[in-house]
């Protein structure tokens, strides 16, 4: 287990692969919940044009990728504000035209590119410039989170009444573009173009299976991030394969476990109801609506599918101490 | 458009003193002002020659068939539809390109997105996000002030339920409540009555008359006419340009109707309660009630009411 750890390689993957899992978990929780799944993909694809034509022109690898993914998406913010265009159409355009440039230019200029290692990600090629942009992009990402929080998942939720009620919802969708756009850059090393669609989506959709409230989600989702990675990377250094591919099957696994487990509660569950209504038909539950209080509204409550604590929301998170009175007033 | 009201319940005067500081007295400017306006999105107008006024305290329902512009006209007040000509000034200030403050508004219930994970609590707390501190929670007096909104609005003990395990009635309120969180003088709603039951309707109409008894002023837009009757003091008939303004008993008759539906419609009155029913056969028939036309109206006979 600790042996891979003795290479330096593999010790500079693992921080990258912790930095990059968490973040692209954490922001799965918003691709997941906005429906854009596609977002990830499509961005994915400029990395590789800009990668390409960067190299062409003699530039790091980060800068072509990052002017790439910006470009695309204040494109694709642009496209998507034209009337009768949908951000699905905007997205394919875009990203799949700047691809293609990528494509054409690998094609008619030689460059150093090492186009495997960007396509599915290259354990042996983080270096000390991977982890800094790593670094910088979780701590830029982590003060976005805190800092837009509230506005960001009011935006998700109902992006009409958010602007209404003086949420600057053009600029929130920006900077949800901008951070999507650099955590994809961060990520091309570990993960690769093509599967990187995966992991920002694939972590949010587990966690969204098995939560209840969007930070849980954002909590669930990082770590699942955070433990995909680890687990692929070792993976990827015992079995030889790229770090893309066995972080991405990890999640894949996890994900494929956590609907066999759900749907099997579901159904014992519904069994269960069915069984209780069998044998006393004239028993009637409370009801969602009939206004009593039921054991989920208790504070630490758990909730009867997850198994989740009712109020582990940033939101919701001096609602258990409020009620007992055991934590003093936050100031 | 055939069912017939309910009849109006008793509407509580809400307390809303949780909601901190309000005017003591109707400030002199309108809360809505709308002068010669002609709006809509890009170069497509929607509404054009519009000039309404909407007094603070006032709760109005602005009626019209689909494409009408009502949606336009609540958007236009906010900030996103395309201003092309006139004035727009909400609660005394005019309106640019930033919503005006102390404005709530309540989407329809169809274009929400109820299996969101989040709490009946967060919703709320979330509609005053853009005066809230930066950090992700929120304070103890501001969630306190949202518990106080929720059993006010007759949400006491569901504060900690997804928003899919209400009822549709549950779930307007908690709408309403995040729309009033923010101290709001003004509640825009957005077809509030569309797509619940009758009981749920009513429920809906009796909190937004609770309100306005408080001194807030409501706006809303609606296809239930016979919900406008029976519960809205003033009534506001669109199709591009203002048809009709009046208390229901002026706007809901046959010549306005068509003018403003663009189809005939019946108009019944029953012991006081207005019926607007389809021209087309109803279900009905000359068993159920005997019509007679009184004016441009017409009165029922029938002794066991209407549609009971």
């Amino acid at each position: 287990m600790l042996v891979p750890l003795d290479y330096a390689f593999f010790t500079r993957a693992l921080l990258a692969g912790v930095l990059v899992g968490a973040m692209s978990g954490a922001l799965s929780t918003f691709v997941v919940l906005r429906r854009m799944s596609y977002i990830g993909h499509g961005l994915a694809h400029s990395v590789l044009g800009g990668v390409a034509v960067g190299m062409a022109l003699g530039l790091d690898l980060y800068v072509g990728a990052m002017v790439a993914t910006v470009l695309s998406a204040l494109l694709i913010d642009a496209v998507a504000r034209q009337r009768g265009l949908h951000a699905d159409a905007a997205i394919g355009i875009v990203t799949t035209t700047i691809f293609a440039i990528g494509v054409a230019v690998i094609a008619i200029v030689p460059t150093r590119l090492n186009v495997e290692a960007v396509l599915f990600g290259n354990l042996l090629g983080v270096d000390r410039t991977d982890l800094a942009v790593a670094a910088g992009v979780g701590v830029t990402f982590l003060l976005v989170l805190v800092l837009l929080y509230k506005p960001l998942v009011f935006t998700t939720f109902d992006q009409e009444v958010a602007r209404v009620h003086g949420v600057r919802t053009r600029a929130m969708e920006l900077v949800f573009s901008l951070v999507t756009a650099a955590v994809v850059v961060a990520s091309v090393r570990v993960l690769g173009v093509l599967l990187i669609a995966a992991a920002v989506v694939i972590p949010g959709a587990t966690a969204r299976l098995v939560t209840r409230s969007v930070g849980t989600m954002l909590a669930l989702s990082t770590l699942l991030g955070v433990g995909a990675a680890v687990a692929g990377l070792y993976l990827s250094f015992h079995l030889d394969v790229p770090s893309g591919p066995s972080i991405v099957l990890t999640g894949a696994l996890v994900f494929a476990v956590v609907v066999l487990v759900t749907a099997v509660t579901t159904r014992l569950g519904l069994s269960a109801v069915r069984r209780h209504e069998a044998q006393d038909p004239a028993t009637e539950g409370p009801t969602p609506s009939s206004g009593g209080v039921q054991a989920a509204d208790r504070p630490g409550a758990r909730d009867p599918v997850a198994g989740e604590p009712a109020a582990t929301d940033p939101l919701a998170r001096d609602e258990g101490a409020h009620r007992s009175g055991s934590v003093p007033p936050r100031r | 458009m055939s069912s017939t009201s309910a009849p109006a319940p008793a509407a509580p005067v809400l307390d809303l003193s949780v909601l901190g500081p309000r005017h003591e007295a109707p400030p002199a400017s309108p809360a809505v002002e709308l002068t010669e306006v002609a709006a809509g999105y890009g170069r497509t107008r929607v509404l054009s020659g519009l000039s309404l006024t909407v007094e603070r305290g006032e709760l109005v329902g602005i009626v019209g068939p689909s494409g009408s512009g009502k949606s336009t006209l609540l958007r236009l007040l906010t900030a996103g539809a395309d201003l092309h000509h006139g004035r727009v000034a909400v609660l005394g200030a005019p309106v640019r390109r930033r919503p005006p403050a102390r404005v709530g508004y309540v989407p329809q219930l169809d274009n929400v997105e109820r299996n969101f994970p989040l709490r009946v609590l967060e919703v709320v707390l979330l509609g005053d996000t853009a005066s809230s501190r930066r950090l992700p929670w929120f304070t103890r007096a501001e969630r306190d002030r949202a518990r106080d909104l929720l059993d006010r609005l007759g949400l006491d003990g569901l504060h900690h339920r997804r928003l899919a395990e209400l009822s549709g009635g549950q779930q307007q309120r908690a709408f309403v409540a995040r729309a009033l969180f923010r101290r709001s003088e003004l509640l825009l709603l957005d077809e509030p009555t569309s797509g619940v039951d009758p009981t749920t309707r009513a429920d809906v109409l009796a909190v937004l008359a609770g309100l306005h008894r408080a001194g807030l002023t409501v706006l809303l837009t609606t296809h239930d006419l016979n919900a406008v009757a029976a519960h809205l003091p003033r009534v506001v008939g669109l199709h591009g340009r203002i048809t009709a303004d009046g208390p229901p008993g002026e706007v809901l008759t046959p010549e306005v109707l068509a003018s403003t539906y663009g189809g005939r419609m019946r108009v019944l009155h029953d012991r006081g309660r207005i019926v607007v029913v389809d021209a087309a056969p109803t279900g009905l028939g000359p068993h159920a009630l005997d019509a007679a036309p009184v004016g441009s109206h017409q009165r029922v006979r029938s002794g066991d009411g209407i549609a009971s």
